[in-house]
């Protein structure tokens, strides 16, 4: 009791308790989705969310099915290689895109093994299970367009993030008129000082994610939803503009990750209440949370 | 002619209007309310310094009672960590320095004629408080990054209602107080608040009282800017001596708490043991 009183008149003590959190919202549901599924990527409809696997897709229209029945999946792959590509050990891999006109704009990455050799974009007929591919192509040095898009006002644009050192993977954005979907020339990159343009070079970074980023329209502006691969964190950036502006992330929640996080996108198709966001992501197969905001968040 | 006004006319030709005077009959720089708006230096565990100050500006006898109006104001200046050293006779924490301002308008009302009807020492007193606080930081002088407080909570506008009571039993003096706390929708991270407040002296001698002040608050969580906040709670006690003059007293204390931190780390919660002085102006 002594050393008590003299611990306390010579240096006062602290004892943490616990740090609370304060939220901007609340899980309302993270179910396993039935089936051995990993973490999709997706094109966003206005009734629904096409998840899109290396060999199989399907377009779910409620979160609260595809959590009781699992997807009706499609077997095989929404495009496939030439038969050059396939001779040269060429794959592909889907990326996401954006929807216009009813049609699905799908990006997809060709590699050999872990050589990023470009992207391709195809184009996915309403109603239709098979990708058309189209001429347009870039070079890993002219774009990078693997993080889905969205269509804002007169002109798609596709998001991308590159991994440019230990940690540090810029994410940019490009753009093309949508009447020029179809021209690899029309993509340009934006810069918040002077700008759509054509050097990659000259595209202002929006943001910094190792892992999956995905922006959807989200009241009167604009959602950049990201997690984070290490921690397994959800963040969320809001901007009025699609192309830029994006401010300081805000903490969703977190899931458990043993290693990396798979997947983590999120599916505005299957938003049926506005403040409710559906993401997906991989741990012991495939998960969707459903996330709620309480209000308009700052 | 505003009804403001015509009150303000009727106390200026009130024969017993006085002005600049104790904020009180009911002296609450006694408290153990981290909220208390006095002279304070918190030296033990972190170093909190608060400039703070409460007075009427007019009192009024009215038939039986005293009415009493004012404002109380604070500033405080807090090291998010521990104190470790003595720097410039003042005690120096580590970390950011975390600022809180907070200044109230208040209506004070003595009961004096009920007072003595419940007991020979009794006094007793209601007040009505608005209160404005915001909490801020210092961020880096060096080029460093600010640092992201939005999921902090924020204390903002409230109305706050106290019952006080002060008796006297031999050479024992208490003085207790009920607090309730109403916070203005979509203005703060809290809905509303409760707090007990006791204050016991030994006032055998008249130059030194050993005293005992606990407090316990807490605080309802709500929503602001799409955010939601969790309750917070906060009980304390200070155990000293106070030196007792016509103006107040100099109280030097020992603390102990438990619950969450004041200010911009509101979310914290922890336990303390710390050591204070102390300067109240009131009886």
């Amino acid at each position: 009791m002594k050393r008590l009183w003299v611990l306390w008149l010579l240096g006062g003590c602290v004892h943490p308790i616990e740090e609370d959190r304060s939220s901007v919202g609340e899980i309302v549901r993270d179910c396993r989705v039935p089936g051995d599924l990993g973490a999709p990527v997706s094109l966003e409809y206005p009734d629904g969310s096409l998840w899109i696997w290396d060999d199989a897709s399907a377009f779910v229209t409620s979160a609260d099915e595809v959590c009781a029945t699992g997807p009706a999946l499609r077997p095989g792959p929404l495009l496939l290689p030439t038969l050059e590509e396939q001779a040269g050990g060429v794959t592909l891999h889907p990326t996401g895109g954006f929807v216009h006109g009813g049609a699905g704009y799908l990006f997809f990455e060709q590699r050999a093994g872990d050589e990023l050799l470009g992207t391709g974009m195809c184009v996915l007929p309403q109603g239709e299970t098979t990708c058309v591919r189209q001429s347009a192509s870039w070079s890993p040095e002219e774009r990078v367009l693997n993080r889905g898009g969205v269509i804002d006002g007169d002109r798609a644009l596709v998001y991308g993030c590159r991994r440019v050192a230990a940690f540090e993977s810029p994410c940019v954005v490009s753009g093309a008129p949508l009447d020029r979907l179809g021209d690899p020339a029309a993509y340009q990159v934006w810069n918040v000082f002077s700008g759509w343009q054509d050097d990659l070079t000259s595209a202002s970074a929006f943001a910094d994610e190792l892992g999956p980023v995905t922006v959807s329209p989200y009241e009167d502006g604009w959602l950049a939803v990201a997690a984070d691969i290490f921690t397994g964190t959800f963040r969320v950036r809001r901007s009025s503009r699609a192309a830029a502006d994006f401010g300081h992330a805000v903490e969703l929640f977190s899931v458990p990750v043993s290693g990396f996080l798979v997947g983590g996108r999120e599916h505005a198709g299957l938003r049926r209440e506005p403040r409710t966001l559906h993401l997906t992501y991989a741990s012991d197969g495939l998960h969707l949370v459903s996330f709620r905001f309480y209000g308009d968040f700052e | 002619m505003t009804p403001a006004l015509i009150t303000a006319l009727v106390v200026w030709a009130s024969p017993g209007l006085t002005f600049l005077g104790p904020p009180r009959a009911i002296s609450r720089g006694w408290s153990a309310s981290r909220d208390t708006p006095v002279m304070n230096l918190l030296v033990l565990p972190r170093d909190v310094r608060t400039a703070g100050g409460e007075l009427a500006m007019a009192t009024v006898p009215v038939s039986g009672s005293t009415l009493r109006t004012g404002f109380a104001g604070l500033l405080e200046l807090e090291s998010e960590g521990e104190t470790i050293a003595f720097s410039n006779v003042f005690p120096k924490g580590t970390g950011a320095i975390l600022w809180r301002g907070s200044y109230a308008y208040f209506v004070a009302w003595a009961l004096d004629a009920l007072g003595p009807k419940l007991c020979d020492s009794c006094q007793l007193e209601l007040a009505l408080t608005y209160r404005h606080e915001s909490q801020h930081y210092t961020g880096s002088n060096h080029g460093g990054e600010g640092r992201d407080m939005t999921h902090e909570p924020y204390i903002g506008d409230d109305f706050i209602l106290d019952a006080a009571m002060r008796h006297r039993a031999g050479d024992w003096l208490f003085v207790e107080r009920l607090v309730g706390m109403s916070f203005l929708p979509e203005r703060s991270s809290y809905a509303a608040g409760v707090g007990a407040d006791l204050h016991v002296r030994w006032v055998r001698w008249s130059r030194l009282h050993p005293f005992v002040s606990l407090y316990a608050e807490r605080l309802f969580g709500d929503d602001l800017n799409g955010r939601r906040y969790p309750d917070a709670y906060l009980v304390r006690g200070l155990a000293g001596i106070a030196l007792p003059s016509a103006l107040g007293d100099i109280l030097v204390y020992l603390s102990a708490d438990v619950g969450h931190r004041k200010g911009i780390v509101g979310l914290t919660e922890e336990a303390t043991l710390g050591l204070g002085v102390r300067l109240s102006i009131g009886r």
